[in-house]
């Protein structure tokens, strides 16, 4: 088999640059349930502007959407819609669960909402905030777009490290000092010790 | 009469359209206020309420953001009576951002300042295990976190 | 082998210029989008897409290599055999329409840039662009929802009523230039552009195709707010990237109508181009070309500039607008250039 064809033939190539295609035009399903579609909003305006990786394509029908942003608590009156619109997308199709009612039903304990939505959804990203920065979300589609491209990072526990294929300028990686930091805390009299700061 | 004439010119030359055509114009030609947010680093308000982060080293493990929050998400394990006579560090500090609402209740009332709100924001987990925050992981980098949103300046200069 | 044979001449040779067409209208249908995607951002205060490739340039190309792959859903509720040709109704017109488009002037008796040097081009060109409303009315129908049923009987309704003072502006412009060759129209445009005595028509043209081809501030068939997606709530996938090109190549038909009527195609102003072509064929063909596509792109900029500013007329404005304003003027205008034409006969 490997004879037939010469060696610079990759079978991956052709997956890399579907999942490139895919990864790079997730457009979300125009969905908002609560306090955090404000923010999702504010995510596509013109400060944060999610266009800039081929996101602002908000469609209000499920049929042509990739991505459910599910912006904030779902209640129990709710869930069956939520996941019909589920079923409605097709596939493939990813879901980012946006603030901490989506993770564990936030400060409404209560008999009326969901306490989390992983009963009902297979949630790809889990963004915590109440709700959430602009910035926060717009990570947790960097972080769902790594996850398209590499699924092998959504299987380690605890991963941190930084989105290796969008090189970011200026930015460290964590657990990394840096000399201008460590000098101006013990400028004002702290210690830093091995990235964390240590009041002196 | 003119005014009539008036109303016939306004129905074909349309002036409100032009007009809101020329704002629309004058924003094209203005400079745009979208931030690189992955390229370059967020300006954010000094008192943004990000992660808790918790000095570990000056707590005294008196409980009081445990019973302050609303959410009880925050657990503190004080160390056993004979270690805690010396060292009152906590033996184990959890707090867990499934339930965070970030709202502040806990740093008001801590008598030494150990529990105080970051300029973390990029929490986001492919699994909600992750974001229980424990003893270890709660003081995590704060310097280079400050430092990579450019914040440092701003932090050490305006907070109270 | 033999350019000159019959074969070639009736078959060969426009089925390539269809081929190389084709192709050509695809990549700038494709285009457009980004266009307007990154002008829209522009007009917002904000960048656009600029992260996929250099500026942005390979989004387009993501875009339709993930809708092609997506599911393709048929609702239980649909017709199967309608909903699946529906797509394919609305996309042929749109292209059919670029036949008679000329683009450049002719660089020899065989190397027209046109495909049908029909004499009734625009007759062609208004049937086969009244025909699109045929793909988003069957998709509408044949979906099995309420929603796309209410789109699509709008849309009809809508198309139906701006084909009216679309054509009565048309037939201004064919009035002024004696013919319903396109390219006769763009001849007796050497000196002076339509745009100039005919702006009232020019107006008219203007609003009746935004309408026609759906578009902002007359996306009414697609009213996101009452009507989910409109026509095409129910298409996924493919079918939905075949309405999405069917509405963009409209766009991009309606600027390459627009530069041919009103505003002179590919002429410049009192530049002798017969002479010119003598001398040099190739160079003053590719000139026309440039000048052509330049116009294009400046009106195309126009319609993006209008999408940017305008918000969605109520349904009852929408059809107020055609009925009692549009098309008096567009009669009025009508007669006023016949009348100053049978003057000058006379």
């Amino acid at each position: 088999m490997t004879d037939s064809y010469p060696s610079w033939v990759g079978f991956t190539k052709l997956d890399w640059a579907l999942d490139y295609c895919r990864r790079n035009s997730l457009w979300p399903m125009t969905f908002g349930l609560a306090c955090c579609a404000i923010e999702m909003i504010a995510t596509s305006a013109s400060r944060y502007d999610i266009s800039r990786f081929g996101s602002e394509v908000f469609r209000p029908s499920p049929r042509q959407s990739d991505v459910m942003i599910i912006a904030g608590t779902v209640t129990e009156k709710m869930a069956p819609l939520v996941r019909r619109l589920y079923d409605q997308m097709p596939d493939p199709k990813w879901v980012i669960g946006m603030g901490v009612c989506t993770v564990a039903g936030g400060p409404f304990d209560t008999y009326a909402v969901l306490q989390g939505v992983t009963g009902l959804l297979p949630v790809d990203v889990f963004v915590p905030g109440c709700p959430p920065r602009p910035e926060a979300l717009l990570y947790a589609l960097l972080k769902l777009q790594d996850k398209i491209h590499r699924p092998e990072v959504a299987r380690q526990r605890n991963f941190h490290g930084p989105l290796t294929d969008r090189p970011t300028k200026g930015w460290m990686k964590k657990g990394e000092e840096i000399p201008e930091v460590v000098a101006a805390y013990e400028s004002k009299g702290h210690t830093v010790q091995s990235g964390q700061l240590v009041k002196g | 009469m003119p005014g009539a004439l008036n109303r016939l010119v306004r129905m074909v030359t349309f002036p409100e359209l032009a007009s809101g055509l020329a704002v629309t114009f004058k924003w094209f030609r203005k400079p745009k206020v979208t931030e690189f947010y992955p390229d370059a680093r967020p300006v954010l308000p000094y008192r943004t309420k990000g992660r808790l982060h918790v000095e570990i080293e000056t707590c005294i493990s008196c409980r009081m953001c445990e019973k302050a929050c609303p959410e009880d998400c925050i657990k503190v394990y004080p160390p056993p009576k004979e270690v805690f006579k010396t060292d009152k560090r906590p033996a184990q500090f959890y707090i867990s951002l499934e339930h965070c609402i970030h709202c502040g209740m806990c740093v008001d009332p801590c008598p030494t300042g150990s529990i105080h709100h970051s300029m973390e924001f990029e929490l986001a987990t492919y699994n909600k295990d992750e974001l229980l925050f424990n003893k270890e992981t709660l003081p995590y980098d704060l310097a280079i976190k400050h430092f990579r949103q450019g914040l440092l300046e701003n932090v050490e200069q305006k907070s109270p | 082998m033999d350019w000159n044979s019959p074969f070639m001449l009736t078959v060969g040779l426009p089925l390539l210029k269809i081929v190389i067409l084709l192709g050509v209208v695809a990549f700038c249908v494709a285009y457009t989008v980004w266009l307007e995607r990154r002008l829209l951002g522009f007009f917002q205060s904000r960048v656009g897409p600029n992260r996929v490739g250099p500026a942005g340039l390979i989004q387009p190309i993501a875009d339709g290599l993930k809708l092609i792959l997506k599911e393709d859903i048929i609702p239980t509720n649909a017709r199967p055999f309608l909903f699946r040709i529906a797509p394919i109704f609305a996309v042929v017109p749109a292209f059919a329409g670029f036949a008679i488009v000329a683009f450049a002037p002719p660089a020899g008796p065989r190397a027209s840039f046109l495909i049908s040097d029909a004499n009734i081009g625009i007759l062609y060109l208004l049937a086969i662009t009244s025909l699109g409303v045929f793909g988003i009315v069957l998709g509408g129908w044949a979906s099995g929802s309420k929603y796309p049923l209410f789109g699509s009987l709008r849309s009809a309704s809508q198309m139906l009523s701006y084909e009216v003072p679309l054509t009565f502006s048309v037939l201004s412009v064919i009035l002024m230039a004696g013919s319903f060759r396109l390219d006769d129209i763009i001849q007796a445009q050497g000196k002076l552009p339509f745009l100039v005595p005919l702006i009232l028509a020019f107006g008219v043209y203007v609003i009746s195709a935004v309408a026609e081809t759906n578009r902002a501030p007359f996306d009414l068939p697609e009213a996101e707010s009452e009507l989910v997606g409109g026509f095409h709530t129910e298409y996924s996938g493919m079918r939905f990237a075949f309405y999405f090109l069917a509405e963009y190549a409209n766009v991009v038909l309606v600027c390459c109508v627009a530069t041919s009527l009103f505003l002179g195609g590919y002429k410049i102003p009192f530049l002798p181009y017969e002479t010119l072509l003598a001398a040099h064929p190739w160079t003053v063909s590719l000139i026309g070309l440039a000048v052509f596509a330049v116009k294009a792109v400046a009106f195309l900029y126009f319609y993006i500039w209008i999408r940017a500013t305008f918000p969605r007329y109520r349904y009852d404005q929408l059809l107020k607008i055609g009925w009692k304003v549009l098309l008096p003027i567009s009669l009025l205008n009508l007669l006023l250039v016949a009348g100053i034409k049978l003057a000058m006969l006379r």
